[in-house]
């Protein structure tokens, strides 16, 4: 599979074979977290998180992939691991830093600035109530219609669907503005 | 506030109305409050397609982490198979001076080609799409192309000839020429060799129809049990990753099946060692099918042990008559109360038939694992692999162990791990084959029930019959035994009066003289003399102590020797007396037939052999107190009739010729006994072979409780037994 089927395959929703592709890199980026004061369950944090954000810059209409996926993938985990040492007051061996290339890390540095309040956004919804989240996810994420999601979830129409909606995005919301303060 | 995110929600779903959607924008300029909370939501909505993809990032990475752990336990020979991607395409071919690359585009219609594609010379075989195929390589891949097997994009069978390209890298120095590496995903795989398979139609790729897969052949040295086929997929960097490892399918090589032994493991050398000539299949299969119905069926039923019921009634009084029937009232008995969950020989008699021909079950591999599936006694072990024809067999094997225990479990886990394929086969045929199984198990079980029982009814009316025969002879004999002896008496008698020259008494009652109660003096004592003398058979010399006379009778010895004595069966003797009405039995003691002989009787010898359904026969004409050594003649049955009936009184010879006649029929009876007693003898050692949890003594409480355990089992085991084959369905 190449770069750019990897690429579609996200595009169109395509998430299992995708992942099975990208998931090859996992064992890089393991190494490299391994030896800077990590964990196995760090790393595989650190890597789901790349994949997160790699996958949402993706998603975005007007998305370019301007390095391999192989090294953007890397770079990515790379400074999220970096950011974590940070907070953790720790610092990093010598050979960590060998990006070259400048503007790759400035385009990965702002992908994740930007993915910062969509991560915060994310951990105010993981506070909400399982069907909640279930709901949102359908409709959000999976792009089911409310008329699917009330039969899935059980609900006794798509109005009450509908309802149960805001009162989550409502909850959501004030747990969000809680975290930010 | 909650109106706030209503209006909103519906706002980014466009669902406001075009006057609701200008308000709203304005409102959101000029309310600052609005504003925020509209931010926050986008930022919320952000944030649940991001937990969406978070999700399914970790639901991936664990069944990543699954796939990996198998890796990690079966890694393998690396085949790669291209699958052939469906893409149209065109024109030009690549110059091939600089490579060995035919084609512009590859299986999935682009032109990422790895340097193995170059630098492998592409075999190209052409061949009629419509035919069923099969090509060899020049290293010896052979490949089995099904008719139609390949589909063109719009999903149809191509009529035009079709070029089959193969490139392959058996060898180390071709895998090293090809700079193919062996990683798959950073980890080194051992390799069995590597090929790639690509159909077109000229430049057009052709996809395999995945209900026709392409069979491929690849010659290995040696055939490790976790040999795996992993997919190639071209890297940027020209080198080729192998992914998607899947297990092999070792096809099994089907032979005829009535060739294969299918007994139970010690079946054949018992019957070896008892002298049977085992290669006669039709002599091994008719002892092995008796034991159809032998035990329990796992339904608990008793099946012919109801015929077998009654054992010949024990009333012959002959010891070793008593100890015949004594036996075989024992190996009834351990059939009435043999319990076995064993494998019944008419499910043997079912597959072992050219029907299953071209299955599983006419394989070697089954052949070997049946001789364990004996052991375990368990029909519903053997069940598993008939009614999973369409199944590989290290698939079964593994269902098997799983409920298994012990040495046995350890036995199915060593067949699983050589991952023996299966025989493809129809669903229909598979089903049809069940079906023909399961009525033919019934129609064999029944057959040689009722067979059985058949037999079983005959033989206790034959000894019903001899039993009878038997009664009847006893009691004409001691009646006609008796009427001789007093007759010889009386002659006896007559005898000592007249030589002692006194009137003989009224005469005694002519029965019972055995009891005669003496109450008379005198005369009584050459009575009793003459008794004791006609008795014993002994020679009489009475003084009579009044008068001084003697009364002498006397007794001398004969003595017959009968050349070649043990060759018979049996050998009898008698005297005819000329003065009596009937024959006297000569009593024996081994090859020594030893009387004394009374002088006042002449006498004739008849010595009759027997020797299965024959008679031989000597007669000693007169004979005279010496010892004879005679050798016996054959002589046919009507013959020894006439010549019993023609030389004797009317009397002697009729008596002889029926004593005769019934000592043939007991010979023969003695015979048919002893058959049965070594038919059921054989059965017994080799019930130990044809079922090897044989118990033969198991008291009633037990058995009740062995068969609801089987029961219990039964139950039990078709439930663990499916649970594990449909693991393999996920």
């Amino acid at each position: 599979m190449t770069d750019q089927d990897i690429v579609n395959l996200i595009r169109d929703n395509k998430y299992s074979p995708a992942m099975k592709s990208l998931y090859t890199y996992l064992p890089v980026v393991k190494k490299f977290v391994l030896k800077n004061n990590g964990t196995r369950q760090e790393a595989e944090d650190v890597f789901q998180e790349g994949l997160v954000i790699f996958c949402n810059k993706v998603t975005k209409p007007n998305f370019i992939l301007s390095a391999s996926l192989n090294t953007y993938l890397y770079s990515v985990c790379k400074l999220l691991w970096l950011d974590e040492l940070k907070k953790k007051n720790k610092t990093i061996k010598n050979d960590f830093i060998e990006l070259t290339d400048a503007n790759l890390v400035d385009e990965i540095n702002d992908d994740i600035d930007a993915d910062k309040p969509i991560k915060r956004a994310q951990e105010a919804l993981m506070k909400l109530g399982q069907k909640c989240k279930e709901l949102l996810e359908m409709f959000y994420f999976k792009k089911l219609s409310m008329k699917e999601i009330a039969v899935k979830l059980g609900f006794a129409s798509e109005k009450g669907a509908k309802n149960q909606k805001y009162r989550c995005i409502e909850k959501a919301k004030e747990n969000l503005k809680h975290s930010s303060i | 506030m909650v109106n706030y995110t209503e209006i909103i929600a519906k706002y980014i779903a466009g669902e406001l109305s075009d006057t609701d959607k200008t308000t709203f924008e304005k409102e959101l300029n000029s309310n600052t409050e609005l504003k925020k909370e509209y931010e926050l939501q986008l930022q919320i909505i952000e944030g649940a397609k991001r937990l969406g993809l978070k999700n399914q990032v970790s639901s991936s990475f664990k069944a990543v982490k699954t796939k990996k752990l198998i890796n990690k336990v079966l890694i393998g020979l690396a085949i790669t198979i291209a699958t052939i991607g469906a893409v149209v395409l065109v024109k030009k071919i690549i110059n091939k001076n600089s490579s060995e690359v035919l084609y512009e585009l590859n299986e999935q219609g682009n032109t990422n080609w790895s340097e193995a594609d170059k630098r492998l010379e592409s075999q190209v075989f052409k061949l009629n799409p419509l035919r069923d195929t099969i090509i060899e390589t020049k290293n010896g891949i052979v490949f089995s192309i099904p008719a139609k097997a390949f589909l063109n994009k719009q999903g149809e069978t191509p009529t035009e000839t079709i070029d089959v390209e193969i490139k392959e890298a058996m060898t180390a120095s071709e895998i090293i020429k090809a700079g193919l590496s062996t990683m798959s995903n950073g980890k080194l795989l051992e390799t069995g060799g590597m090929f790639y398979v690509n159909a077109r139609v000229g430049e057009e790729n052709l996809t395999i129809d995945k209900s026709k897969p392409l069979n491929a052949n690849v010659p290995v040295n040696n055939n490790k049990k976790d040999m795996m086929l992993f997919k190639g997929e071209r890297k940027a960097d020209g080198s080729i990753n192998w992914i998607d490892p899947k297990p092999l399918k070792k096809r099994l090589t089907t032979v005829d099946i009535t060739k294969l032994n299918f007994y139970p493991e010690h079946f054949l050398d018992s019957l070896k060692n008892m002298g049977f000539d085992v290669k006669n299949k039709k002599l091994t299969d008719s002892i092995y099918y008796s034991f159809s119905g032998y035990c329990l069926t796992e339904g608990g039923s008793i099946t012919r042990q109801s015929a077998a019921a009654q054992p010949a009634s024990p009333s012959l009084t002959d010891t070793t008559k008593v100890a015949y029937s004594f036996e075989e009232a024992e190996v009834y008995h351990h059939e009435l109360n043999a319990f076995c969950s064993e494998i019944d020989p008419s499910r043997v008699k079912a597959i072992w038939d050219k029907k299953f021909n071209n299955t599983i079950l006419a394989t070697n591999e089954f052949e070997e694992r049946l001789k364990v599936i004996f052991t375990t006694c368990n029909a519903e072990i053997l069940n598993l692999y008939i009614n999973n024809l369409n199944r590989p067999l290290y698939q079964l094997d593994s269902a098997a162990a799983s409920v298994l225990n012990g040495i046995l479990k350890d036995k199915f886990l060593e067949f699983f791990e050589r991952g023996d394929g299966g025989v493809e086969i129809s669903d229909n045929q598979n089903q049809q084959l069940q079906k023909y199984f399961e009525e033919k198990r019934e129609l064999y079980a029944k057959a040689v029930n009722s067979a059985l029982e058949k037999m079983y009814k005959e033989e206790n009316k034959k000894a019903q019959i001899a039993s009878e025969e038997y009664i009847n002879h006893l009691n004409t004999e001691s009646l006609r035994a008796s009427k001789v002896f007093s007759e010889e008496f009386e002659l006896n008698m007559d005898e000592a009066y007249r030589q002692l020259g006194k009137q003989r008494p009224t005469k005694l009652p002519a029965t019972n003289y055995f009891s005669a109660s003496i109450t008379q003096t005198g005369w009584n004592n050459v009575d009793k003399y003459v008794i004791e003398s006609t008795t014993k058979r002994t020679t009489l010399d009475y003084t009579d102590p009044e008068s001084g006379k003697k009364a002498v009778i006397k007794y001398e010895p004969i003595m017959i020797t009968v050349n070649n004595f043990k060759g018979y069966d049996k050998v009898m003797c008698y005297m005819i007396p000329d003065k009596l009405s009937s024959f006297q039995l000569i009593k024996n003691n081994g090859n020594v037939f030893k009387e004394n002989l009374n002088e006042l009787i002449k006498y004739s010898v008849v010595i009759v052999g027997f020797k299965g359904n024959s008679a031989y026969y000597h007669v000693i004409e007169n004979a005279k107190t010496q010892v004879y050594s005679i050798e016996l003649a054959s002589i046919e049955q009507a013959e020894l009739d006439k010549k019993l009936n023609g030389s004797f009184g009317l009397n002697a010879g009729t008596d002889l010729t029926r004593e005769i006649n019934y000592q043939l029929f007991e010979t023969k009876e003695v015979a048919r006994k002893k058959q049965i007693k070594d038919r059921e003898e054989l059965r017994y050692r080799l019930s130990s072979a044809v079922f090897p949890c044989y118990k033969p003594y198991v008291s009633p409480e037990e058995k009740l409780r062995l068969e609801k355990y089987a029961q219990f089992q039964v139950d039990s085991l078709t439930r663990e037994l499916q649970k594990a084959l449909d693991a393999y369905e996920n």
